[in-house]
């Protein structure tokens, strides 16, 4: 882009105040103002965008009960989720603590660190606006450049601000998401968030970030970089899903916010094998029964779903993941084997448990 | 090339033929600018001479200033290092140089028969006598930084190795470090002041086995000897907390001299005195900072003072069997979560919250409740002084920021090419 010049609408009223920047170097005094709200006409032209045929994932993903589904999967391991912060150097601090201080204590962190787990949206990629606003063509050649136009009325949230463009034929039209964001960031600046995409993820370097494992690094950075519906968070964050299923390190990412998308993405795309053998390896029953569901959940018109809904008892670990075996399950075998010895090392452990009691 | 030598050699002979030197002579044949040369050479050495020691004493008095030992200096062994009279002029003639030019009237017979000689070369001929041996100067083996002491070539500081084997008793993974190695003396009636070293090491294997030693002996390799396998036999353990640092705070006073220790997170490093530094690092201490008050040359005392508040230090687990009560540690980095130290061994758990109402554990084990006055100091203050100082220090740190930029300008590919650059360094028109 080219060096921008900001002009602040101080004539205008307070409600709606304007600011709009002129997209090239030269500068000039300001010419005209828009005062009508943007507001309804943007909302408009995201709409009047044409429906796609694919299933939207966002109103399955904020269902209370996935919601549920995903944060009981996730696992909350304190240690994990406080995990060693890059921080300054600081002292220790030590204190004499009796049981009671120290549940009390223990529970106050618990709660104070839950908000680490918030799980980012699941949705699917925004469409850009082609509708103009409106077409004036007796405003064309007003300039050599563009003029951008941002809402910086206070308490606008970032998602509800609307940034508009009068362009050199006169058009007006609903700015570019790029544009968009580029304004955000200039008015409402989020740290930890650039200006221009980092360079990370580009597809080579973030070859290079997934053969290194880092994933959680590269999803917290996503995260922070992006907005949810961002077609580059969601290529992003599938390519770190997709190896994250392939390697089976599905252990990097428990207790963390990416857990519960991940577990999504995996029942979305009907390939959720690979993490069940994982839980299943590692005796989280409960937890391979809540994936089973969440893939009932997702998919309402499989035949695991009515299977499941049939089950006389919905309580039962092993019979939910063997219902899924039944039905929708791709690779039976490894599935079967790694129940089999679950449930064999749980009865050896309870047979254990018995005979020393 | 040939006028240069010829030039060279008249200074030799003159310098040479010093008792001669202040009567002006001709010198027929040479050229004039030669001679013009020699003259000033002439006047310059002839205005030196006169306060000079050279004519006023002879060679043999000078060598026998060298060379020479008082009795006294022989008796307390100063007669061996002294140096040997050397033969300067050995492969070399007088008046002659190193390219052969003869000087008729001065190098050589001015008249042949009834001809006078001209200035001419004489072909180098095999040297009779050999040229004076040249002696290589003694190669000093560089010591690698790291296993440097701490001032130049000298033993404090650096490792001498494990202690030797004692029966079937390896002493795998230790090392050793001198801590002091010094001159000391007593008298004697027979021989009067009679010297000895004293050495002070430490050895340890870095994971909390250490033992320090003083010994003497006449010679400084055998009080080292000594010293090591002394410090070998005297090990303490030294318990760390997670094999990085000290359990707490403390402070010791031996003699005069006296150490206050903190404990440090892990990543702080050393920052102490380098006694104490190298001390921990035979221990195996990794962070800790410390201060030595009072006398901290006193290296023995340091040493015996910090071994001693090591050994007196309360583990985690004996404080929380005392009190009865669970050591939890908040670490920022781990977001201050309650991380469990140590338990009261048996199980007994205090149901009463400790009661001193300014429980402070940085500060509760000093002697005395005497606590060490700490300043909060601005790392700037020596830029605040004046409103100038505050003013040039601004003005230096206004581009601080410029590099890391242009880096990531380069990342995102937004820096300009070197010719744009130029472009925009010129002038407006």
């Amino acid at each position: 882009m080219a060096a921008s010049t900001t002009f602040r609408c101080s004539s205008l009223s307070s409600a709606c105040r304007l600011l709009f920047q002129k997209q090239t170097a030269g500068y000039r005094q300001l010419r005209f103002l828009s005062s009508s709200s943007q507001d309804n006409s943007a909302s408009d032209a995201v709409s009047a965008a044409p429906e796609n045929e694919e299933r939207d994932p966002f109103p399955v993903f904020v269902q209370p009960r996935v919601q549920e589904l995903l944060t009981r999967i996730t696992g909350f391991d304190l240690m994990k989720v406080a995990g060693p912060q890059k921080k300054p150097l600081q002292r220790p601090i030590y204190k004499l603590m009796t049981d009671e201080q120290l549940n009390a204590e223990l529970s106050s962190a618990k709660e104070r660190l839950q908000h680490r787990l918030q799980m980012p949206p699941y949705m699917k990629p925004r469409r850009p606006h082609l509708t103009p606003l409106s077409v004036d063509p007796e405003l064309a050649g007003f300039d050599k450049s563009n003029y951008v136009f941002v809402d910086i009325s206070f308490g606008v949230k970032d998602r509800k601000r609307s940034v508009v463009i009068r362009e050199v034929d006169g058009t007006l039209r609903v700015a570019p998401w790029d544009v968009k964001e580029r304004m955000n960031q200039i008015y409402n600046p989020r740290e930890g968030r650039h200006v221009v995409k980092p360079s990370m993820f580009e597809e080579a370097n973030l070859e290079r970030m997934i053969s290194e494992k880092r994933y959680q690094y590269v999803l917290d950075r996503a995260c922070c970089q992006f907005e949810p519906d961002d077609p580059d968070f969601i290529r992003t964050t599938h390519r770190v899903y997709n190896a994250v299923d392939q390697c089976g390190d599905y252990e990097h990412l428990r207790s963390t916010r990416h857990f519960g998308p991940l577990a999504f993405y995996l029942a979305w795309h009907s390939s959720i094998d690979g993490l069940l053998v994982d839980m299943l390896d590692r005796d989280k029953a409960q937890d391979a029964r809540d994936l089973v569901v969440l893939f009932a959940d997702v998919h309402p018109d499989s035949s695991c779903a009515a299977a499941i809904s049939e089950l006389p008892q919905q309580d039962d670990d092993v019979a939910v993941i063997k219902t899924y075996l039944a039905t929708d399950c791709k690779n039976k075998d490894k599935v079967e084997l790694s129940l089999r010895a679950m449930v064999d090392s749980q009865r050896s452990k309870g047979k254990t448990q018995n005979s020393s009691l | 090339m040939s006028f240069k030598m010829a030039a060279t050699s008249v200074y030799r002979v003159l310098a040479c033929s010093r008792s001669k030197l202040l009567t002006p002579f001709v010198c027929r044949g040479v050229s004039p600018n030669v001679s013009q040369i020699a003259a000033r050479q002439l006047t310059l050495i002839s205005v030196r001479c006169s306060t000079s020691f050279v004519g006023k004493v002879t060679a043999n008095e000078l060598w026998e200033g060298v060379t020479s030992v008082s009795n006294a200096g022989r008796k307390r062994g100063r007669g061996k290092s002294v140096k040997r009279k050397l033969d300067l002029n050995r492969g070399q003639r007088i008046g002659m140089g190193k390219s052969g030019m003869v000087f008729p009237g001065l190098t050589g017979p001015a008249l042949v028969g009834k001809k006078l000689v001209d200035i001419h070369q004489v072909k180098p001929q095999e040297e009779e006598e050999t040229a004076a041996p040249v002696i290589p100067k003694r190669k000093t083996l560089k010591i690698p930084a790291l296993q440097r002491g701490y001032s130049g070539r000298k033993y404090p500081g650096t490792s001498i190795g494990s202690p030797d084997p004692i029966n079937d008793y390896v002493f795998e993974d230790f090392d050793t470090k001198v801590l002091e190695y010094k001159m000391v003396s007593h008298m004697t009636g027979n021989l009067g002041r009679k010297m000895r070293v004293s050495t002070l090491v430490v050895t340890g294997n870095k994971q909390g086995l250490a033992g320090y030693a003083v010994a003497k002996s006449p010679m400084g390799k055998a009080a080292l000897r000594k010293a090591k396998n002394m410090a070998g036999q005297r090990l303490q353990f030294i318990e760390l907390y997670e094999g990085h640092t000290v359990f707490h705070n403390f402070a010791v006073t031996e003699g005069r001299t006296k150490i206050f220790v903190e404990k440090m997170p892990k990543g702080y490093g050393l920052d102490c005195h380098r006694i104490i530094k190298t001390i921990c690092e035979i221990i195996g201490i990794q962070d800790l900072q410390a201060k030595v008050e009072g006398s901290d040359g006193n290296v023995q005392n340091i040493c015996k003072g910090f071994f001693r508040g090591l050994m007196e230090q309360e583990t985690h687990q004996s404080l929380a069997d005392r009190v009865k009560l669970h050591v939890v540690e908040f670490r920022p980095e781990l977001e201050n979560v309650p991380v469990v130290v140590a338990s009261p061994s048996h199980g007994e758990v205090n149901l009463e919250p400790i009661k001193e109402e300014a429980f402070d554990f940085d500060n509760m084990y000093y002697e005395d409740g005497k606590i060490p006055l700490k300043k909060a100091e601005d790392p700037l203050r020596l830029h605040r002084q004046t409103e100038a100082h505050w003013r040039t220090y601004l003005k230096n740190n206004r581009d601080r920021n410029q590099v890391q930029a242009r880096y990531q300008r380069m990342i995102y590919g937004l820096e300009p090419s070197s010719e744009e650059l130029k472009q925009r360094a010129k002038p407006l028109k």
